[in-house]
């Protein structure tokens, strides 16, 4: 039985006309990626198998993909060989053949003074709850019945008569949950507006690294030092009534 | 060298003041050593009657961690065990007096045995292992490993996590679990201490289990594939 060409393929290899080569921008941060230009066909290779059906390459026109093999370049899920590698070609990686041109600076630009608001938006990605807010006559009726090894994870302060419970595995009560980023506590079910800037917020809220930053859901915040926190068990919250 | 008359009297009230049993029983408490102040194996009713108060404060301030509502502090059993633990400690490290009258220093403890006892007993008991695996290691046909191990067998609460080989009394175990605070405070032991020969006893393993929960794994995994 003849054996099948397209076996052990590790790259796969794509061809463009020169002049689309604007198309090739979105896969332009894919570091593996070489390129040589061919007198009006630009040549790619370094295409991982994973990528070749990635939305990044599909959505790229009038291109043809290629395997190697020996010598020979294939058409994808060709049989017989297309073309021969040429040694005249000059591979260089693809963020230097694409280079990025920033744009001039504005220097009519007078936007400067506008500010961004902190905010939380409603979110569908899931994420681990790590904190969670309990009523104080809730946790009184249950954490007699609590076992210590649950407690024990878990630390505790309280703030306007609620407890703030932080620690992983919660305890199984009810409560609205918090999930944590960095030292923020946002709502379940709430994300940053702008994520990228949770650095920056986190700087300018707090005055030094060992603070939290609770966050309601109508987006204000208030500051907890770690320092506050105990740890929580029978007789901390026996001597706390 | 010649005393006044006034410095005698001095050292007669401080002779008298110094309450060793207490001393020692009050380091072990608090720093976890034990240190012996004589090596008469010898205490007064007076000095146990301090121990017992001074034990009461210790339970009360250690039963604002107790779940539930903590049993009423047993001082007849607390004095008790003060006084094992300090005898045991005395005949570990020098044995002066031949060992001829061994009943008039580890009688069994007289009364019944509940949770109020354990708990109360557990206040100086809790260091009893230590002083038998040491005895043990010396030398393990000793009279005195005997005499230990037949008092933890009645107070297991004390032993738990030691790994110590004991025919626990599991009717005892299933009474005394009626009480909540108890059942709490031995399953919470033997977790923390991750006693898994104690869970060869079915009532301890389940109530292990419902203590743990669904984190089985992650708290003790060893008590998932094992047990």
């Amino acid at each position: 039985m003849e054996k099948d060409l397209t076996q052990n393929i590790t790259e796969y290899w794509l061809r463009l006309p020169i002049k689309y080569k604007d198309k090739l921008a979105q896969i332009r941060v894919w570091q593996s990626l070489r390129v040589a230009v061919d007198n009006d066909d630009i040549w790619i290779r370094g295409i991982a198998p994973a990528q070749l059906h990635s939305p990044e390459i599909r959505s790229i026109p009038f291109k043809k993909i290629y395997f190697q093999r020996e010598n020979a370049l294939f058409f994808l899920e060709g049989n017989l060989p297309e073309e021969r590698l040429k040694t005249s070609w000059v591979w260089s990686p693809i963020h230097t053949f694409l280079p990025v041109t920033l744009p001039d600076y504005n220097f009519n630009f007078f936007g400067i003074k506008e500010k961004i608001i902190f905010r939380i938006v409603p979110s569908t990605v899931e994420r681990e709850a790590a904190a969670q807010w309990v009523d104080m006559d809730v946790l009184k009726n249950s954490i007699l019945k609590t076992p210590a090894v649950r407690l024990q994870p878990v630390q505790w302060t309280i703030v306007n008569k609620k407890a703030l419970l932080i620690g992983i595995p919660l305890l199984a009560l009810p409560g609205t949950t918090l999930w944590k980023h960095q030292n923020f506590l946002l709502p379940a079910g709430f994300d940053f507006e702008y994520p990228e800037l949770s650095t920056y917020f986190q700087k300018k809220m707090t005055q030094s690294d060992n603070e939290l930053i609770i966050i309601n859901n109508n987006s204000t915040y208030f500051t907890i030092s770690t320092t506050d926190f105990q740890s929580l068990s029978i007789s901390s919250f026996r001597l706390s009534q | 060298m010649t005393l006044t008359v006034r410095q005698t009297l001095l050292c007669l009230i401080l002779l008298s003041l110094q309450n060793n049993i207490l001393q020692t029983i009050h380091h072990l408490r608090t720093s976890g050593h034990f240190v012996l102040y004589t090596k008469q194996p010898k205490v007064t009713l007076d000095e146990l009657a301090d121990v017992g108060d001074f034990l009461a404060q210790e339970y009360e301030n250690e039963s604002l961690n107790y779940p539930y509502q903590a049993p009423d502090f047993d001082k007849e059993a607390a004095i008790w065990a003060a006084k094992t633990i300090y005898y045991a400690a005395q005949f570990l490290a020098h044995r002066l007096e031949e060992p001829k009258d061994l009943e008039k220093f580890f009688k069994p403890y007289a009364g019944k045995i509940t949770p109020a006892t354990q708990l109360s007993a557990d206040l100086s008991l809790r260091f009893l292992p230590y002083i038998f695996k040491e005895l043990e290691h010396i030398d393990f046909d000793d009279w005195l490993v005997k005499t230990l191990q037949q008092i933890l067998q009645s107070f297991p609460y004390a032993a738990i996590g030691h790994d110590i080989e004991l025919k626990v009394n599991e009717e005892q175990l299933i009474s005394d679990f009626s009480n909540d605070c108890f059942r709490m405070m031995f399953t919470d032991r033997v977790i923390a201490a991750k006693d898994i020969n104690m869970t060869k006893h079915k009532i301890i393993q389940n109530n292990v289990s419902i203590h743990l929960g669904e984190h089985a794994h992650s708290f003790w995994s060893a008590f998932v594939t094992e047990v």
